[in-house]
Formats: C-alpha cells, structure tokens, sequence
C-alpha cells in the first residue's frame, strides 16, 4: 500500500469546562486514523461529539494538545510560522455554513485567486484560465466569478467553498458537514458534484457529517464518533451492513427513512450528559441499552476482519449475545 | 375515514414588496382527520409555515390573505378575518416550533413555563402540581429532574420535550409542529417522534407535521401533502403516494434522499423553489420540471386523483384514473 | 452541554426580516424616514455652504472697516460686527474652518482608533488588555482638561483644536471596531483565507478590516456633529479657534458681549447656523443608526 495521504496519530483536544472543572472535558481524545490518496473517509457523530474539533485540528485552524498529523511524511502539528503558512496547501478544509464561509466583500474569483496566488499554483498569467477550470470543476457558471457572496444561494456559495479548497491542489480535504445547511435537493447537487470531483481529481477526503445517510453515499470507509473517541470504523459496506457497536447501531436504526425499516431495539436512552460520564468506562454506558458489568472498565478494540473494529465489550462475540432482550431488564 | 377535523380551503396569500406583487401560497387544500398525523413536505421557502400559521390567524403582518377558508370543531371562517380564526382555534390548537429554547421564557422554570398554560386554561390551583407531573411524564421527562431547571440549563432535546408538555397543557385536539426536530440529532428525533406519535394515540390528538425531508414523515404520517413554491403538488394517503409518487417533483425528491440502506446515485432537482415566471399562473414547478410543456403555463395545472392520492399536473389529464 | 452546535438552519435566499416593514425597506436610506430626509438636506446645503464659501462671501472675513455694529442692510445682509466685519461673510468662512478641523480631526481618530481597535481585537490577549486600558483612560479625561492641556503644551490655534479632536475620539473607535473583529475574526471565511496561505498582515487589512468598517458610517456622522459642537464650544470659551480666525464659537462668545447693545445679529445668526449643524447631524445620525440596525445584519 502507498504511503496514506493523511495520517493522524493520537489526536488529542480537550476543552475543559471552567464552570464544571470536574466534569469530562469535551473535544477530541487519542483519535489515529489513515486517510488513503483517493480515499473518502466518513466521520459520523452527533452534533458535540468533537467532529468539527478534529477537522480543524487536522487543518491546523486548531492547534491539538497531542498527537501528530502526518501528511507527505511531514508532521503538520509540529511546524510554525511560515513553514506552516506554506504547507497549509497540502490540508483543506470546506465549512459548514454558507452564509458565513465566503469573505462578504470580495468577488469569488478574488477569494479563490488568493490561494493561486498564496501558494503560487499557476504563473499569473494562466490564473484566470485556472479559475474558469475549477468553476467549471465544481459545477458553476463563469459570470458566477464576478458575483459577490451576497449574490449567490447557498448551494453556490458552497460550491466556491469548495473551489477554494480545491485551488489549493491540496493532499486531502476536509469537508465538515459541507451540505448541513442545504434543502435536500441542493444536496444532492453538491454530493453529486464532491462525488465527480473524486473521479476528476482523486483527492483524498475526510468527509464530516451527522447524516449517515450521506455519509453512506459518498465515502468508501467510515468512523463513528461519540465524545471524542472513534468508537466503530471499518469499510462503509461493512459498518453500515452489519454495525457492531451499540452506538452505531443506534443511529443508523433512528436515522430517518423513505422505507421505515423493522426496529432492532437498540435505541439510546435520553442525550449525552457530560456527568454520567465517569473516566476509565465505556464513554457509551450511561446510555447504552447493552450496558453490563465489564462496561465499568474501557472496552478494548476489537478486530472484526477487513479493517472492521469496534470498541465494544461485545464486539465479535456470538450475535446472539448482542440482542437486547438479554439485557432488557437493566 | 374518519371524521374531518382541520380543512383548509383554496388558501391563497400574497405578499408585495417594491410594489410586485407574489404569490406565496396559492390555493392550497389541507384536510386532517381526528387523530390523524399528517405531513407536510417542502423545501424550505416552499410556503409551509406561512400557510399554516396564516390557517390558525397567525399570518406576519403585512401579509395578504386574498381568498380561503378554514374549518375547525365544526365552524368555517373565511380566512380573511384572522381575528376570527385566531378566536376560533386558540381551544384546540397548539403550535410546537424549531427553536424550543426561543419559545420557552428564559426566566421561568420549566415548570413554571407549563403552570402558566395551565393557569390560561383556568384550572385550578390544587390541581395544577398533579397534572404538570403528568404532562412532563407524557413527554418522557421526569417533573422532580427538571421542573425546577431553566432553560438554560436543559438540553436541546429536553427544550423541545418542555415545549411539547407546554402545547399539551391546553389539552388540543391539532397540534401544529412546524420542523419540530431539525435542530436536534437523529436519536433525539427519533425518540420525540415516538412520543408525539404515542400522545396522538392516547388522547387521540391530530397533527401536522412539517418538514422539509420526505423520509422523516414517512414512519409516522398517514397523510402527506407535497408543497412547491407555495402549492401543493400532490396530497393524499402516504402509502399511496410513496408506491406510486407521481407528480415530476414528488419523483425528484425521492431521487435526491440518500438511502442509508441501499445507497443509489442522486438525482438532483436542477433550479430553485422561487425561480421562474411570476407573472402568469402557471405550474409553480414548470420552471424545473423535465416534462414541461405549453400547457403547464397556461393556468394552474388539474387536480387528478388516482389511487389513494391526487396529483396536480397536466401529465396524468385524460388518463384513466 | 450544547447540544445545539450543528444546527440547520435553512438558507434562503430572500429570507425576510420580519421586524422591518417592506415599505421602509422600499424607500431606501431615508425615504421612510422623513426626519432623516430633513437630516440630509440641511447637511447638505450646510456642506455646499461651506465647500463653495468663498465664492459665497460678499465681503472679506478679517478685513476691519469703520462701519462697526452696523444692522443687517443690503450690504450687509447679517449686518457688521464690532471691528466692522461683515457677519454674513464671517459666519460661512466660520463654518467652512469649523467644519474642516471637525472633519480632519475626526477622520485622524478613525484612522488611529479603528487601527487600535483592530489589532487589540485580532491579537487579544495581553497586548488587548493593556492598549484598551490605555484608551479607558484618554476616555475618561473631560474634554475640557485634555484641551487645556494640550493647548497649553501646544499653544493655542487650530492644529491643538484638531490634535484634540482626534485624542478624543480614538476611543470611540478603537472600541467599535475591536467589537466587530473579534465577532468577525472566529468567523469561516477568516479561516479560509488562513488556509488559503493569506499573511497575518493579509488577513488583518484584507478580510477583516473591511468587513469592520460598517458601524464607522454611523458612528462617523453623529461624532462629526459632536465634533463641530466641540470645536465651537472649546473657541467660544476662548481654548480653540483663536481670533481673528472666524468660528461659529468665537462669533457666538464675541457676539454675547454686544448682546445688550441690541447688536443681536452678531450672535444670534452664526449661533443658528451652529446649532442648525448638530441638529442635522444628528437627525442623520439617527436614521441612518435605524438604517443599519444591526439585527439586519451589517451586511
Ligand atoms: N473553542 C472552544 N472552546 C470551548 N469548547 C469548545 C470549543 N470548540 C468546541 N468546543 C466544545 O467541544 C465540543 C465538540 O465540539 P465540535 O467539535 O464542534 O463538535 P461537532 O462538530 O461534532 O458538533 C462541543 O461540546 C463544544 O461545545
Ligand atoms: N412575513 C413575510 N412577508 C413576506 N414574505 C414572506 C414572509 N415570511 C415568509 N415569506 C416568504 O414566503 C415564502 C414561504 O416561506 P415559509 O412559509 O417560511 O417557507 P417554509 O416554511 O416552507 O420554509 C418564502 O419565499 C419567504 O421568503
Ligand atoms: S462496552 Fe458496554 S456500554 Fe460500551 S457500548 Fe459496549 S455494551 Fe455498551
Ligand atoms: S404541470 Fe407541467 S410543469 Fe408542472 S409538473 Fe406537470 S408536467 Fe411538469
Ligand atoms: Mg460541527
Ligand atoms: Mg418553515
């Protein structure tokens, strides 16, 4: 296998609450994963569970207590200063809100012509032309150059979101929840549009969202994330087929369906609340309606085969120890 | 069926801005039975809450209410006279909206919050701890938790149970819920949906359901009305119109739905809700559809039914029902 | 904890306001408000008075003549003053001068407060708290006492009056722009620009200045009226503008004094034009305050 387009090694943020001191700190604990050149990775979690946190992280917006970033054999983490400014070309991030995503006073091609210019990806003369590919790349129409932010939806605004990122030519993207804010239809342009961007550029993503369902559509390996830890990862096929950890099963079993599919009794009980949470257990235990005694103690990874792993005490023991009968009474 | 409870009639409502004249909700028909859940989908600025707040005489002033009338508990009144409805529908109908922690006051408890309904509704003191421990335990909250908590000290989810138990303390018989979940995770979603699912069942309460994503009704509603640009594209029986979905925009919506279980390819609706010719009457869709044709712009397009639902579009016209 | 952070909020395009009224929204910057209109009129004829002063002039402002506390006549339209200058000429010169060191001064306090306040806003921290402090204190002096002792380091005269105007007004400034960069500094397109390998020194003139600079118009238009009150008021108690330089202040003060002679003109017409001035000014101030509301977004 080649080298991965990114590696993150324990990453770690932590935001402690200074009104609570003793109460678990939010953010982003000990997370490591590989994103493959050409690769979509799909991080799924509910909103608070540190996905933003670690996106901006990897980016370098946010500066992580440890842990390493490797991109092109260099660790991002470690630099500073220019050497920083520079290598900000290689990780790229696309926001989740278009209102405030695009600098309301400049025009779309001053916006994205700034990092042409930054990083010196084309000789001045070819910029224009440049710009014109990437719109086009992206699905916009070349007057849409021209407009300021205020003149465009905001699926477009999006789009250009996207454009910048990807003027930057950069090893990996990251994408944080970059359709949230979009009615469904507009979604579906700009999935569509990320998905042909993958087959025409080939650059690597980490692609951040609380929908599964659009996760499923365009990433080819997943991780699900609750309260900083990644507690299931594995190829999409497999993770969403045949979901291991309880929390995972939660959510795909409650996100929302054309065709209502049969309930399998994992549901999690109430919300995340930071006080049930005590260190050293399974973070999920409050909530978790497979809760047992072991789950005192932090489960271990499980391997479940083709790069499938879960964090779970149950995770690849006989399926009919996973039913919620079983524990139904607790 | 069953007995007919809420029924809006050829609402029609203006707005006018730089002396041009729109048209944002343009003869729309709704009709909910007695405990029935009914679902109201559109992309966002289709007209949705307008119309419905505009049915209960709660249209923004400055609106225009051109033509329509709104039957509940037996009387009709022309919607018009929004005083009148306001009047006639402030017993029996609630409202549960998006942003709960924005409708809850932030300086009363959450019990406080459900007594002072309760105090509109003149029950008497005595009574009034029994039956806010009731209402928090019917919307799956525990009253000595949190009934001595602010708002700010609740979550997101917990905000929308309070305001649930708020709409529930005037006893009503429709409960208006315009996108009631969208701020919350699909876990907590779930879960609201249940209960408010449950409450219709026990107190044989009717609601309509508004949202902008067709697979959230599809577990819950029985009936569903389809709005675009401030029509109502396709109504009727949900199973009805999930098996067979006729109309172009219907189709292009469940075309652009990721599936979490069977991912396909989208197909994206090109253009937007509000794009197009405003100044004929026309299919509010024509400017999107690819099916259009001359006839699409030449008057609002035919009411059809077929099976258990109705499609406007002049592309099912002539065929055998 | 917040639960909330992911929430959707729709986008459309033409979303409205539902505080504001279409019509207000229809007529434009004042249309809808007549006040405002009123505003903008007398400041502009004021304004066009004192940018075409000289040709407007009838009689030379500091030229004395015999012809002292003449009434107002056909040669004299606002009559003489005491020295036999013509009052007409010498109120519009007045203007003209007032309103330059007005204008430069309060200019000179936007371009070195909005430049304090947006560096204190970007960098915070402790470079933030200590410049801050420094602007609490210019603020808390009155206007007096920095005048005088400026005037007395600096001698009496225009400059002083202008230095003074600018001290004065930093604070203000300093602290309204470093309001809007800190709410604008966390805010996605500063980050895409970091990402977009854009310099501090970019950043910081490039993407959020401008994006800062809004409130300044508002803020600008009704300091200015107070600027101009200042100017005359510091003149009229003999710290500003010196005579024989004309200014609405010196006029006023020099006016009073022939008051019980029944010369009324001298004082009664340049104190008008005066209070004409802060009265327009601020009656833009206002509409235009109602005009960006802030809940319109800045936008
Ligand atoms: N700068 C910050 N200071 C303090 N807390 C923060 C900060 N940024 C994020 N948090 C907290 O960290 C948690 C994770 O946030 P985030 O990464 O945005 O989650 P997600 O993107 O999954 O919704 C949240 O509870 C949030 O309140
Ligand atoms: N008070 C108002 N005055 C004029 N137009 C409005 C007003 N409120 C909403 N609109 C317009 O009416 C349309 C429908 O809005 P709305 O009912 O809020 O849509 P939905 O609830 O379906 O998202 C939108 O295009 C919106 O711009
Ligand atoms: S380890 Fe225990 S608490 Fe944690 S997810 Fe598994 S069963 Fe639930
Ligand atoms: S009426 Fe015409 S434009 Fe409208 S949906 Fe039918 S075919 Fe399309
Ligand atoms: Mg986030
Ligand atoms: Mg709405």
């Amino acid at each position: 296998m080649s080298a991965p387009a990114l590696s993150v090694r324990t990453l770690t943020k932590l935001f402690h609450n200074p009104a609570a001191p003793d109460a678990m700190p939010v953010g982003v604990r000990g997370v490591s994963f590989d994103v493959q050149p050409g690769e979509v990775v799909g991080l799924i979690g509910e909103s608070g569970c540190g996905k933003t946190t670690l996106g901006r992280c990897v980016v370098g917006l946010q500066s992580a207590d440890a842990g390493e970033i490797i991109v092109d054999s260099t660790d991002f983490s470690a630099l500073s200063g220019a050497a920083k400014r520079r290598f900000r070309k290689n990780v790229q991030i696309v926001f989740q809100r278009p209102e405030t995503c695009l600098n309301p006073r400049m025009t779309v091609a001053t916006f994205v012509t700034e990092a042409l210019r930054n990083f010196r990806t084309v000789a001045r003369e070819d910029e224009r032309a440049r710009l014109v590919e990437l719109a086009t790349l992206v699905g916009l129409r070349e007057e849409t150059l021209e407009r300021y932010p205020h003149q465009l939806s905001g699926g477009e605004r999006q789009r250009v979101a996207i454009m910048r990122a990807l003027a930057c030519e950069p090893q990996v993207m990251v994408l944080d929840e970059p359709t949230s804010a979009l009615d469904v239809s507009v979604q579906a342009q700009v999935l569509r549009t990320l998905k042909d961007l993958q087959v025409a550029v080939g650059t690597a993503m980490l692609f951040i969202s609380h929908d599964v369902a659009v996760v499923r559509y365009i990433s080819s390996r997943v991780m699900v994330m609750y309260l900083g830890v990644i507690v299931e990862e594995g190829p999409a096929d497999a993770v969403f087929s045949a979901p291991s950890h309880p929390y995972t099963r939660a959510l795909l079993g409650a996100a929302p369906r054309l065709t209502p599919k049969p309930d399998d009794g994992i549901a999690m009980r109430g919300e995340l609340v930071l006080g049930e949470v005590k260190p050293g257990e399974c973070p999920v235990r409050a909530r978790c309606p497979l809760a047992h005694e072991r789950c005192h103690t932090a489960p271990p990874v499980t391997e479940l085969g083709g790069g499938h792993r879960a964090a779970c005490w149950l995770s690849g023991e006989t399926p009919n120890q996973n039913q919620v009968d079983q524990k139904a009474a607790s | 069926m069953g007995e007919k409870l809420f029924e809006i009639q050829n609402l029609s409502i203006d707005t006018r801005r730089g002396g041009v004249t729109r048209r944002i909700v343009e003869n729309m028909n709704l009709a909910v039975e007695r405990g029935q859940i009914y679902g109201l989908v559109g992309e966002s600025g289709s007209g949705k809450s307008i119309s419905m707040m505009a049915s209960v005489g709660l249209a923004a002033p400055g609106l225009l209410v051109r033509s329509g009338e709104v039957g509940f508990g037996g009387r009709r009144l022309p919607a018009s006279d929004q005083k009148g409805l306001r009047g006639n529908l402030s017993h029996g109908v609630s409202l549960l909206f998006q942003n709960a922690k924005g409708a809850l006051s932030p300086f009363l408890t959450t019990g406080r919050q459900v007594e002072r309904v309760l105090a509109q509704r003149k029950v008497p003191k005595p009574a009034r701890p029994k039956e806010i421990t009731e209402l928090f335990r019917l919307v799956g909250l525990n009253f000595a938790d949190l009934g001595e908590k602010y708002p700010h000290q609740i979550s997101g989810g917990q905000a929308q149970r309070v305001a649930m138990a708020c709409a529930m303390a005037s006893n009503p018989a429709l409960l208006i819920a315009d996108e009631p979940t969208t701020a919350l995770d699909v876990t907590t979603e779930r879960e609201l949906l249940r209960f408010l699912t449950r409450i219709c069942r026990e107190r044989d309460m009717a609601i309509v359901l508004i949202a902008h994503n067709l697979s959230l009704v599809s577990e819950y509603c029985s009936g569903l009305s389809i709005m675009h640009a401030g029509q109502v594209v396709e109504e009727g029986a949900l199973r009805s119109i999930f098996a067979t979905p006729l109309h172009p925009y219907t189709k292009g919506l469940i075309a652009a739905v990721p599936d979490v279980d069977e991912p396909h390819e989208l197909v994206p609706l090109e253009g937007s809700v509000w794009g197009g010719r405003n100044d004929i009457v026309r299919c509010r869709f024509s400017h999107r559809c690819p099916h259009v044709r001359a006839r699409c712009e030449a008057g609002l397009p035919p009411a059809i039914a077929r099976g258990g639902h109705q499609v406007h579009c002049v592309l099912y016209e002539g065929e055998a029902a | 904890m917040n639960m909330q952070g992911d929430r959707i909020v729709p986008l459309t395009a033409s979303r409205p306001r539902p505080s504001r009224s279409w019509r207000k929204l229809y007529f434009g910057a004042f249309g809808g408000d007549p006040l405002g209109v009123v505003g903008v009129v007398l400041l502009a004829i004021l304004l066009l008075t004192a940018i075409f002063g000289p040709f407007l002039v009838t009689h030379d402002p500091i030229l004395t003549t015999p012809d002292v506390l003449l009434p107002p006549s056909a040669a004299h339209w606002l009559g003489t003053d005491h020295f036999g200058r013509d009052v007409f000429s010498r109120t519009i010169t007045s203007l003209r001068i007032d309103f330059i060191v007005a204008g430069v001064g309060v200019s000179g306090a936007i371009v070195i407060g909005s430049l304090i306040g947006l560096i204190c806003g970007y960098v915070g921290g402790w470079f933030d708290d200590l410049v801050m402090r420094l602007v609490d204190i210019i603020q808390s002096f009155p206007l007096i006492l920095v005048a005088m002792i400026l005037v007395l380091v600096l001698g009496p005269g225009v400059e002083s009056i202008v230095i003074v105007t600018v001290l004065i007004n930093i604070p203000l400034y300093a602290r309204v722009i470093r309001g809007q960069a800190l709410s604008k500094k966390s805010l996605e397109y500063i980050d895409a620009a970091r990402c977009s390998g854009a310099s501090e020194m970019s950043i910081l003139f490039r993407h959020l200045l401008p994006n800062t600079v809004n409130p300044i118009v508002i803020h600008g238009s009704l300091n200015l009226a107070a600027a101009v009150g200042n100017v005359a008021v510091l003149s009229f108690l003999g710290i500003g503008i010196r005579p024989p330089t004309p200014d609405l202040g010196v006029m006023v003060a020099e006016g009073t004094n022939y008051l019980v002679q029944g010369a009324w003109w001298m004082s009664i017409c340049p104190g008008l034009v005066l209070a004409t001035t802060i009265f327009s000014l601020n009656l833009m101030g206002d509409a235009l305050e109602a005009r960006l509301d802030p809940r319109r977004g800045s936008e």
